[in-house]
């Protein structure tokens, strides 16, 4: 009994470590960006003076399948009162406006990254990405990937509750 | 020659073209090089130690990602306005951290990360030579 339990001991150690890695390298907190100052901002509809915190800006764009699927999230924000800046990467305005009329638009304001500038300023690897920023002019949560329900109820909505105090 | 030592030769043959420097051709296009030459080069030597966010291994250089191709020219809109290749480093290492680099410093936090294979080699071959030992006697 023993002697078949050692015999598994370097597999346990590896599927421990594969999980371990596996948690860590899938968390969508992304450091890099935290606690700093808003990067610059000069869209067309959108610039760096016009983002007033506590608020969410949201990178999208019509042609990204993830950010559809959590729109209906980011309209539940807006419907509790959180301002979301939106920020269309690399989209056509056609497309964009067809996809806000088709799916209800939650943004405060939007601005089009055409040239992708706005993307590599804030550090972004994808779309969707989306940011906590607070009523200083700082980055305070920076999230890669999509939004899930959870991430709204335990993670952004906390955050700008305790921002807007 | 036996079937065993070819094997063993493909097998040498194949390691060996692990160290050959990567066939990947560069993939700026000719619309993006600067006119003048010195800040071109400058735009290359930068962007051979960029790595491209989105596609692991490769440089910004290497890839034809949208990414790497915006990054490409805004590395060079930067060094018209007169950027050194440090500041430029700089402003993406503070975007995307040190991942950002192909290669990345070794600092007092990441010490582990770069001794831990050797140390996981000498505790297998402590083992290893453990059991050996026992199974000889």
């Amino acid at each position: 009994m023993t002697k078949n339990f050692t015999n598994f001991v370097p597999l346990i150690v590896f599927l421990a470590l594969v999980i371990a890695f596996a948690a860590l390298l899938l968390r969508p907190e992304k450091a890099e960006m935290i606690s700093k100052p808003l990067p610059a901002l000069s869209l067309e509809g959108l610039k760096a003076e016009d983002l007033k915190g506590p608020a969410v800006v949201n990178f999208f764009a019509s042609w990204c399948t993830p950010c559809r699927a959590e729109h209906s999230l980011l309209i539940e924000l807006a419907e509790n009162d959180v301002p979301i800046y939106g920020i269309a990467y690399k989209d056509k305005k056609a497309d964009m406006k067809r996809y806000l009329e088709d799916l209800g638009n939650p943004y405060t304001k939007i601005g089009a990254d055409i040239k992708g500038r706005a993307f590599i300023d804030w550090g972004l690897t994808g779309v969707p990405e989306s940011f906590v920023i607070d009523g200083e002019g700082r980055i305070r949560y920076h999230h890669g990937g999509v939004l899930l329900p959870e991430d709204i109820k335990h993670t952004i909505l906390p955050l700008i509750k305790e921002l807007s105090k | 020659m036996t079937t065993a030592s070819h094997i063993v030769a493909l097998l040498v043959g194949a390691m060996l073209l692990c160290f050959l420097p990567s066939l990947t051709h560069a993939f700026v296009n000719p619309d993006e090089q600067l006119s003048n030459p010195v800040l071109e080069q400058r735009a290359r030597d930068i962007s051979k130690d960029i790595r491209c966010p989105v596609c692991g291994g490769q440089t910004i250089e290497g890839s034809n990602a949208d990414v790497a191709r915006d990054l490409r020219l805004l590395i060079r809109e930067r060094l018209i306005e007169g950027d050194t290749n440090e500041e430029i480093i700089d402003y993406l290492r503070a975007r995307y951290g040190d991942e950002i680099l192909m290669n990345p410093p070794m600092l007092r936090s990441t010490t582990l990360l770069w001794l831990g294979p050797f140390l996981v080699f000498m505790l297998g071959g402590t083992i290893a030579g453990h059991f050996i030992r026992k199974a000889q006697k």
